[in-house]
């Protein structure tokens, strides 16, 4: 009898098992390595979803489909009734946005992957100068494997460059968080069609106000304070208004943010601890090792051309854009939290803010060449 | 007592403090608690462990004047036969009725994260399933399932401290603008998360060194207090008491915001884990609703203990599939969570208020 209640007990549990309702053959979907988000063309309320991914039926074959509709949703429906594929979006590696999209704003369409548990939140995103889709489409011409290659250009944790890496999370939690504001890289095409880093989108919350061009990107990546950053600056040092030498260095960085008032004024000291390797100089006269001096002409160079274009930026962030992109309002809400908190994001607050940079260079590796 | 399948060691005990309490509330516990307390949420976790910490004070200390310190019969000499069985009845209602709550919490994770097509009262019914027969085997291996599965929750959950250099300090400051009041509704929300500890009620005759008992119950719970301090201060680092709010099971989300080499979602590693680590407040106090019931009717153990326990799950199923939507399972946590101060704490001070009324007329205390 406990036998026969036994095994008639397993036998229900079997007809219950899970994959019953969760079973999905692999060979059905089609897995979206990127996703491009535009406004439509024709009304600008409605949006235009293309999903890059590698067809299973045709090895070494990457397919762009782009589908309109009413919401991000809608358009996952519409592309059932156009394309025979199902998409799994759990392994999304990146997702591109529109520029005119992102004036309008990126919370709406980011809802469906915060609200998505498959999509990892470790997703990188980025804005395209004009429309993503017509972005794809035209570097795809050009390079067959741009769904594999695109996203490793964020991934491959570069060391030789400055530009924003920010992930859905990032986002998500400045978007989120007061006094926060998130920045996005920006990708173009060039002439000859293929894609480049063409600087940093600047937003307010999840509306994009500005692009900053790529000599403006190397300050704020410094400013911003962003963990462990790196990448080659070039240097020129110059003695009497003559140019005497010239090289690289390679440089990490490392931000502290000190924050005090006077009064109603805040002011913000910044402090940049850069440390580096001298990559090449080009004068051959001079030898390290018998000039006690030249590294530190080199650091000064560094320091001087690190400080001026912080101040630029500075200036820029202050006067043009009135937002905090640089990521140092937190620091007077974790002083005065409670009487900032509905003030911190206006724009007078970062306008009137006094912002101190100071940054100090050492080169503490020349190589082996003497 | 039936010793071969219900006597359990101090160091056993340890680990069912820990699983009975340690379950689907750490996964929104830094939600909620930040919604009350902000910035505070982890002082609120503080806070909140005084509630089970009293209550495993209290119970060590009503029971250790018994010769017999089983729940059934310390509620009868107390409050007499007819009183003792209402409380005992009450008690047990509470149990399935909180776990019906657990265990429907833990399936709509499990469905949302892993199985969003399979029907809620299948998951249910298959979770049940495995609760049904490890808890049918007795105290003892109840037991030892958890201490396994406390050590694959300490491997599961110490994962997310490599997120810390990730975090944010100043998500904590300033210390000097703390609100009281958000602070006690915090440590309020808290209870949820803390429930369980009543499992000592019952759990405390089936201990075979019962002098050790309160070390034992005092070291879970300081392994549970860690445990969610560790989760709240992370959570707080990485997404702030205001991103917070925007999700439902945060913990979960935090595992996802960092791929890892090899593992890359470490949030699915934890998901796998997860499936045994839930289900264990729902074991632990099973146990202690069946074997409480088994106790009050007089029925044998060896006999009818898996019937009453198969009832037992029945009742948990068919109240865990009640509630239409989440909102409401979220709104009777909370009135749960509220139960949980009457009965871990309202219950053993009543048990002291009466024994100390009726001292020396109770005939099996050991002073007498």
């Amino acid at each position: 009898m406990k036998k026969h209640l036994s095994l008639s007990l397993l036998f229900f549990v079997l007809l219950f098992v899970c994959g019953c309702w969760d079973a999905q053959d692999i060979e059905d979907f089609n897995v979206p390595l990127i996703a491009a988000y535009d406004l439509a063309k024709e009304n600008g309320k409605e949006v235009r979803v293309t999903v890059l991914y590698p067809d299973v039926a045709q090895r070494n074959k990457e397919l762009i489909e782009p589908v309109e509709g009413k919401t991000v949703g809608d358009t996952r429906s519409k592309r059932g009734t156009r394309f025979p594929s199902t998409l799994l979006l759990g392994h999304i590696q990146l997702a591109l946005y529109g520029e005119k999209l992102a004036y309008q704003g990126l919370y709406s369409f980011i809802d469906n992957y915060v609200r998505n548990p498959r999509i990892k939140k470790s997703l990188y995103m980025a804005v395209v100068k004009g429309g993503s889709y017509e972005f794809l489409k035209e570097v795809h011409q050009n390079n067959q494997y741009l769904g594999f290659e695109l996203p490793k250009v964020f991934s491959s944790k570069k060391k030789n460059q400055f530009f924003a890496i920010t992930t859905l999370y990032d986002f998500a939690h400045a978007v989120t968080t007061t006094g926060k504001n998130p920045v996005l890289p920006v990708l173009s095409a060039d002439k000859r069609k293929n894609y480049k880093i063409d600087g940093t989108a600047i937003f307010k919350k999840d509306k994009m106000i500005a692009i900053a061009d790529m000599n403006e990107t190397v300050p704020l990546i410094l400013l911003r304070g962003i963990e462990r950053c790196c990448g080659h600056i070039p240097f020129i040092i110059t003695k009497e208004g003559k140019q005497i030498d010239k090289g690289t260095v390679e440089i990490a960085s490392q931000r502290k943010v000190y924050v005090e008032r006077k009064g109603d004024k805040f002011i913000f000291h910044i402090k940049l601890k850069i440390n580096g390797r001298l990559v090449e100089h080009y004068t051959s006269e001079r030898f390290l090792i018998k000039d006690a001096n030249y590294i530190r002409e080199v650091e000064k160079a560094v320091e001087e051309q690190i400080k001026r274009d912080c101040q630029k930026l500075i200036l820029k962030m202050k006067e043009e854009w009135g937002v905090d992109c640089i990521d140092i309002s937190r620091f007077a809400l974790a002083k005065w939290r409670r009487e900032l908190e509905d003030v911190i994001e206006d724009e007078d607050f970062i306008r009137n803010a006094d912002i101190k940079v100071d940054a100090k260079v050492n080169i503490d590796c020349w190589g082996s060449g003497s | 007592m039936d010793k071969d399948r219900f006597e359990i060691t101090p160091k056993q005990l340890v680990f069912l403090v820990v699983g009975s309490e340690v379950a689907t509330g750490i996964l929104s516990l830094p939600r909620v608690l930040s919604a009350e307390a902000g910035h505070y949420a982890w002082l609120a976790v503080i806070l909140g462990v005084t509630v089970p910490v009293l209550s495993i004070y209290f119970i060590v200390s009503l029971y250790k004047d018994f010769s017999e310190p089983d729940f059934i019969k310390v509620s009868q000499l107390l409050f007499g036969r007819f009183l003792g069985f209402v409380i005992v009845v009450l008690f047990s209602a509470y149990i399935v009725f909180f776990q019906s709550i657990v265990i429907r919490i833990f399936a709509e994770i499990t469905k949302t994260f892993l199985l969003p097509r399979t029907p809620i009262f299948v998951i249910l019914f298959l979770i049940l399933f495995s609760v049904y027969y490890a808890v049918s085997k007795g105290a003892k291996t109840v037991a030892r399932l958890n201490e396994i599965l406390f050590w694959i929750l300490l491997v599961d959950l110490l994962v997310i401290i490599i997120l810390i250099p990730q975090g944010d300090w100043t998500a904590f400051l300033p210390l000097n603008e703390l609100n009281v009041t958000g602070l006690l509704k915090g440590a309020k929300e808290s209870f949820y998360s803390y429930a369980g500890i009543e499992f000592l009620f019952v759990a405390y005759v089936m201990v075979n060194r019962k002098e050790k008992i309160l070390k034992a119950a005092f070291t879970g719970q300081l392994i549970v207090l860690l445990l969610y301090l560790m989760v709240v201060v992370v959570s707080l680092l990485i997404l702030g008491p205001k991103s917070l709010q925007y999700l439902i099971w945060p913990v979960l989300d935090l595992l996802s915001v960092r791929q890892i080499a090899v593992l890359e979602r470490l949030e699915i590693v934890f998901l796998v884990f997860w499936l045994g680590i839930g289900a264990r407040p729902v074991l632990n106090l099973n146990l202690a609703s069946a074997y409480s019931i088994c106790r009050l009717l007089k029925l044998d153990n060896r006999k009818y203990y898996i019937w009453v326990t198969l009832l037992v799950v029945l009742a948990i199923y068919i109240i865990a599939l009640i509630p239409d939507n989440l909102v409401v399972v979220f709104k009777l946590a909370d009135f749960a969570g509220s139960m949980f101060l009457l009965i871990s704490l309202g219950l053993p001070v009543l048990c002291h208020i009466v024994k100390f009324f009726r001292k020396g007329r109770i005939g099996y205390e050991k002073a007498s």
